[in-house]
């Protein structure tokens, strides 16, 4: 069994499994980083760290509109990086070999499967290409 | 050397016997016939008689022969030379003549010499006197024609005094009037004080019943709003019940999270988690419904309070109404009481006024009376000026004849001609 | 995990026993007599084969064997030969070699060609590959080719690319390997690891001729992962026992200072407040330094390895070079001592390649002076030639004639550290690519420090390197730009002030004021980071530092403040952006980015040309 947490980016509905993500973080106050692409919202002074904070919707093309209040810190493995959301919906519990749809992979939009779950299409994000997709922004921008 | 005339003369005398004798005695010597003798000594005693006596009657005639000149020069009036005599060894008595001739006319021009300046400072002064007397003339012509202004003026002055009198006249009569009007005034506002203390009192009767009204209505609001205050508080603990269950929904999910990462390990600490995150979520709920039910109550409890200050508002016109009502009888009182003072005020202060246009009055009369003063003044003044104009012109006439003296002066001693000193003296 | 952890330990141990044995080496090339020496090189080489036979490392066990009966033999005969002083050093290279296999988790090379007595490639190449910065600049090109689909026999029209590509340089790596394509591995796609004097056009111009290609992409190099496996390669660090019962101690005392503080809270006595935080403060500006302690190295860590660089040196090019170092035992912090590898190569190695004709002397003397820390590399050659750099910055354009003429001789040398500049007609293995002295000093800077440059002709010269003690702490000044908090360390600003709109004039297109009789340009900190105008002020905060070997004057809305940081290194994808390296977390919660000017205007400067 394994353990979800949705959220939705624009109308659409993604997830990241449990192990992925290591907080979850309220009201945090993200200092701009200037001369940082868009994408990058900044940063935030997390447990003694600066952790970048990527504005999620943006990034994957969705419109720019009113951010959530709380922010997904994603584990070491994958940070320190934190992810900023529309809206973040309650723990899904299920068992990802049943219920997956597809396995495919899509590199634009940095999803690494879908699911059905009771209706409801979830994407699951593949945080190794949003990290590689972040890099090449920095890259191209700073670089 | 001096010799007198006489001596001259019996000098002459004394030679010609001299001679006389000196013939005799001579020309017995010479060897001459002395028939001859008595013949050569009287040709000799008479050719030196006579040549002595020509040339004493000479020298004599010749000076009296400048003497003469002399005066008959000095009768033409020719000052100019001295009498100047031949000069001779033996001077005598014509010298003195000479020397008083030439007195006679140093002094003559002298005389004259003064005379003349004399006549002409007469005349630049006789000139500058009439020039003088014309300017006091011309003066006192200004004085007389100014007094004669001071005198018309004195005569306008009169007038006016005349007519500021009458008018202070009048104002003296008006302020009496005013003095019996604000009498008048005086009394009415007496009465009009007493009307509106009387309706003051009952103002103050009415105001003290509405305000018992009011604040028993006030009670109430009190009331109301102590309740909605409450309702408040509830309402924010409320909302800090529902933080609370949110920061504790939240807990609950990175507690899941964390579970999820410890593996199985976590599998217990997950399931607490989980029911902590239920817990959190029907405390939100329950916090919801109070809420709600605070809304309500809330709602209620606002209508009442609005039909509360319904009241208090109507209760409050009232009591603004009688509290005008009342401020304006106290107002009037105030006014009555006011026109009072200022009646009062005014009696002074036309008395004060009456006693100043008397005053003036008098102070016209005395200015009146110093007009007159000054008209007569005046009047003596023109009088005076007059005399001193007459006798300017007299002055003037005077220093006319007299140039005229001095000129006719000047013109006869003209005659005199004081030569090359002359020049020198007249300028 | 336990596996893992020994390896660490392995790794760190076998590391210091192959330095010693360098170090031993090259003490018994002079001596090679010593018996101590030798008996001392048998003892260590004893350990690596012990702790490699004992971790299962195969073949780093039979080097290591090996290598002991050589040894034996030379303790036998009381001495050691050049020759064989060559070769053991080339054994120790290639244990460096198995010791990297081993870290990055990759199966054990083959020593078997080297036991029986074929030497390998020289050391230098193996050294270059420990320290590969060099090899992460311009020159190291990745290529990825795609054929089009259409195109028939692709694994011939591949090789023939490969032959092409040979022409521009040197291949280091390809995928799929040529052998592989000889043996008839299929692929449309070829990825080639290029070492180039070529630029990216130039390379791309001439392979657009074969229409058969569909595709010529430069790939941005993975250096993410090469860096981050750098960055493992010293993770462990020896700490004393005293500094350990010092912590201990700390934390007894911290424990303490928290009951005490928890107690007053409770009973809201302000002043036992007030008083244990004061301790507290004490406690943790204690626990500060000793932390600090820990993260401090002697310099001997870098400058150990430079003998073996000398000599092999020296061996190359056939000069004779005393290389004498004093005040190794000055102690660094880490970072500042990992950084510094490469720089302190470099000049060495500048010094001998150029400085030093035939014979000379190359020192390296460190010393600290107040809170900074100076380490001077010097040499007896032929110093630097400054007609030779002003006629070559003529060449490159790098000044004007005028400036040519009135340049002093001390800003003259440092235009030796302008990228791409070099006076050597010749390029040779190691130096001469004009590319290292930029790299030098950026380095340095990097640190929050100066080089400095002085010679004369003839007698040698002398390139100081002025670095401040610590790295992690920081003094910056703190000041903000539209609403962000940026900082700039203390070392780098030379003056701070505040001047009236009224003061500035126009030269050229560049706004300018007159400060101490000199010019001083003006930018606007703003438009550098393209945020957006800000207001108009009555007085404008100015911050004069040097960049790019010029004095600016960098206009700022406002000069917060001077506050000692501890400065992190930004995490990914940060670190790819220019104009930031590091940053800091407030006191308050703030965050304070580290600014970086050069790169920043580097990039401008390009933008404008």
């Amino acid at each position: 069994m394994n353990q979800l947490l949705p959220f939705k980016l624009g109308t659409e509905v993604y997830a990241l499994e449990l192990p992925e993500i290591q907080e979850v973080v309220e009201n945090p106050q993200i200092h701009d980083l200037p001369g940082a692409p868009e994408t990058l919202a900044g940063a935030i002074a997390f447990h003694g760290r600066i952790v970048p904070v990527v504005d999620l919707p943006l990034l994957l093309g969705f419109p720019a509109g009113n951010r959530f209040d709380r922010l997904i810190v994603l584990s070491d493995r994958h940070g320190p990086m934190a992810l900023w959301i529309d809206q973040m919906c309650p723990i899904m519990t299920l068992n990802l070999s049943h219920e997956t749809l597809s396995q495919s992979s899509s590199e634009a939009d940095c999803i690494r499967g879908v699911l059905n779950c009771r209706g409801e299409i979830i994407s699951l994000l593949d945080l190794d290409q949003l990290q590689a997709k972040l890099e090449q922004l920095c890259a191209e921008n700073g670089g | 050397m001096r010799v007198e005339i006489s001596y001259k003369f019996i000098v002459g005398f004394i030679v010609v016997v001299a001679s006389v004798v000196l013939l005799n005695i001579l020309v017995p010597r010479m060897q001459i016939p002395e028939w001859t003798h008595q013949w050569i000594t009287i040709v000799g005693a008479l050719l030196v008689g006579l040549i002595l006596g020509w040339i004493f009657s000479k020298a004599i005639t010749a000076n009296f022969g400048i003497l003469t000149a002399g005066a008959e020069r000095l009768s033409d009036g020719d000052l100019s030379r001295k009498v100047r005599l031949r000069t001779g060894l033996f001077s005598d008595e014509t010298e003195d003549l000479t020397n008083s001739l030439n007195q006679v006319f140093d002094s003559l021009r002298n005389l004259v010499g003064q005379i003349r300046n004399s006549s002409l400072n007469v005349n630049q002064s006789s000139l500058a006197l009439a020039a003088t007397a014309e300017e006091m003339t011309a003066t006192s012509h200004e004085v007389a024609g100014s007094i004669e202004q001071i005198s018309r003026g004195a005569e306008t002055q009169a007038e006016m005094v005349e007519r500021v009198s009458k008018v202070v006249k009048e104002i003296a009569l008006g302020i009496e009037l005013i003095a019996s009007s604000a009498d008048k005034l005086s009394t009415s506002a007496e009465e009009t004080t007493m009307t509106a203390r009387q309706g003051e009192q009952m103002a103050i009767t009415a105001l003290d019943n509405m305000k018992q009204v009011l604040g028993q209505i006030e009670g109430n609001g009190q009331l109301t709003v102590s309740f909605s205050e409450q309702v408040q508080k509830i309402g924010t603990i409320t909302d800090v019940i529902t933080n609370i269950a949110q920061k504790t929904n939240l807990l609950a999910l990175n507690a899941t999270i964390e579970a999820a990462r410890a593996g199985e390990y976590g599998h217990g600490f997950a399931v607490v988690a989980e029911e902590v995150s239920k817990l959190a979520d029907s405390t939100s709920e329950s916090a919801g419904e109070i809420t709600r039910l605070i809304e309500n109550t809330r709602e209620q409890s606002h209508k009442v309070y609005q039909s509360m200050l319904e009241s208090i508002k109507s209760v409050d016109a009232g009591r603004e109404a009688i509290d005008i009502a009342g401020n304006s009888f106290t107002a009037l009182i105030d006014k009555a009481e006011t026109a009072q003072l200022k009646a009062v005020g005014i009696t002074e202060l036309t008395q004060k006024q009456l006693g100043g246009a008397q005053s003036i009055v008098e102070a016209i009369e005395a200015i009146a009376r110093v007009a007159e003063d000054n008209a007569a003044s005046t009047e003596e003044a023109s009088a005076a000026t007059e005399e001193q104009s007459a006798s300017m012109e007299e002055m003037t006439f005077a220093s006319q004849r007299l140039s005229t003296l001095a000129d006719e002066l000047l013109t006869s001693v003209s005659r005199f001609n004081l030569g090359a000193e002359q020049t020198t003296s007249e300028t | 995990m336990d596996i893992a952890k020994y390896r660490e330990m392995f790794l760190t141990e076998a590391a210091e026993h192959l330095q010693n044995m360098v170090s031993l080496l090259v003490e018994l090339e002079a001596a090679p007599e010593d018996r101590n020496g030798i008996a001392a090189l048998f003892r260590e080489a004893h350990s690596i084969k012990g702790m490699a036979a004992t971790m299962s490392y195969s073949a780093t066990a039979q080097l290591a064997h090996h290598l002991e009966d050589q040894l034996d033999n030379c303790r036998s005969l009381g001495q050691i030969s050049s020759t064989q002083i060559d070769y053991l050093l080339a054994a120790v290279d290639l244990l460096e070699g198995l010791l990297q296999d081993i870290r990055q988790q990759l199966p054990e090379r083959s020593v078997e060609a080297f036991i029986q007595g074929e030497i390998p490639h020289q050391g230098l190449e193996l050294l270059e590959s420990v320290s590969c910065s060099e090899d992460l600049d311009n020159s190291n090109l990745l290529i990825h080719l795609r054929l089009e689909e259409t195109v028939a026999a692709p694994g011939p029209r591949l090789l023939v690319l490969l032959k092409k590509l040979e022409e521009f340089g040197r291949l280091l790596e390809t995928i799929p390997a040529e052998e592989n394509i000889l043996q008839g591995e299929i692929s449309r796609t070829l990825e080639v690891r290029l070492k180039t004097d070529l630029s990216q056009e130039q390379i791309f111009t001439r392979l657009q001729k074969y229409s058969e290609l569909a595709e010529i992409t430069f790939p941005p190099e993975q250096i993410v992962e090469k860096q981050r496996k750098q960055q493992a390669v010293t993770t462990t660090v020896r700490v004393g026992t005293d500094l350990l019962d010092h912590f201990i101690n700390l934390t007894g005392e911290l424990i303490t200072n928290r009951y005490c503080l928890q107690t007053a809270a409770a009973e809201r006595n302000w002043s036992g407040l007030n008083e244990g935080l004061g301790q507290l403060a004490r406690l943790v500006k204690n626990l500060h330094h000793q932390v600090l302690q820990v993260r401090m190295m002697p310099l001997a860590t870098v400058t150990d390895r430079l003998p073996r660089t000398v000599r092999d040196l020296c061996r190359s090019s056939g000069k004779e070079v005393e290389f004498v170092v004093d005040g190794a035992s000055i102690e660094l912090d880490r970072a500042i001592i990992e950084a510094l590898t490469d720089p302190l190569t470099h000049m060495v190695r500048n010094a001998i390649d150029h400085g030093i004709e035939q014979q000379g002397r190359v020192r390296i003397k460190a010393w600290r002076e107040r809170d900074q820390v100076l380490i001077q590399i010097s040499d007896n050659g032929r110093g630097i030639d400054p007609e030779k750099i002003r006629q070559r910055a003529l060449q490159c354009g790098l000044l004007s004639p005028v400036q040519a003429e009135n340049i002093r001789d001390y800003d003259l040398y440092q235009l030796i550290c302008h990228p791409g500049f070099s006076t050597v007609e010749e390029i040779t293995e190691t130096s001469g690519r004009g590319v290292g002295m930029d790299v030098v000093k950026t380095a340095v800077e990097r640190l929050g420090g100066i080089l400095m440059i002085d010679s004369v002709a003839g007698e040698g010269s002398r390139m100081t390197m002025k670095l401040p003690l610590s790295v992690a702490i920081v003094r910056m000044l703190l000041i903000e730009s539209a609403g962000s908090l940026l900082g700039l360390p203390i070392t780098r600003v030379l003056q701070t002030l505040e001047v009236s709109p009224a003061e500035v004039r126009t030269s050229g297109k560049q706004l300018v004021i007159t400060l101490q009789g000199e010019l001083l340009p003006l930018l606007s900190l703003r438009k550098i980071l393209r945020q957006p105008k800000g207001q108009v002020k009555k007085l404008l905060s100015l911050v004069v530092t040097e960049v790019l070997g010029r004095k600016i004057g960098l206009v700022v809305d406002r000069l917060v403040g001077q506050q000692e940081v501890f400065v992190q290194g930004l995490p990914a994808p940060f670190d790819r952006l220019r104009g930031n390296n590091g940053g800091a977390i407030l006191g308050d919660g703030r965050i304070m980015f580290l600014l970086d000017l050069q790169p920043l205007l580097e990039k401008r400067r390009k933008k404008e040309a």
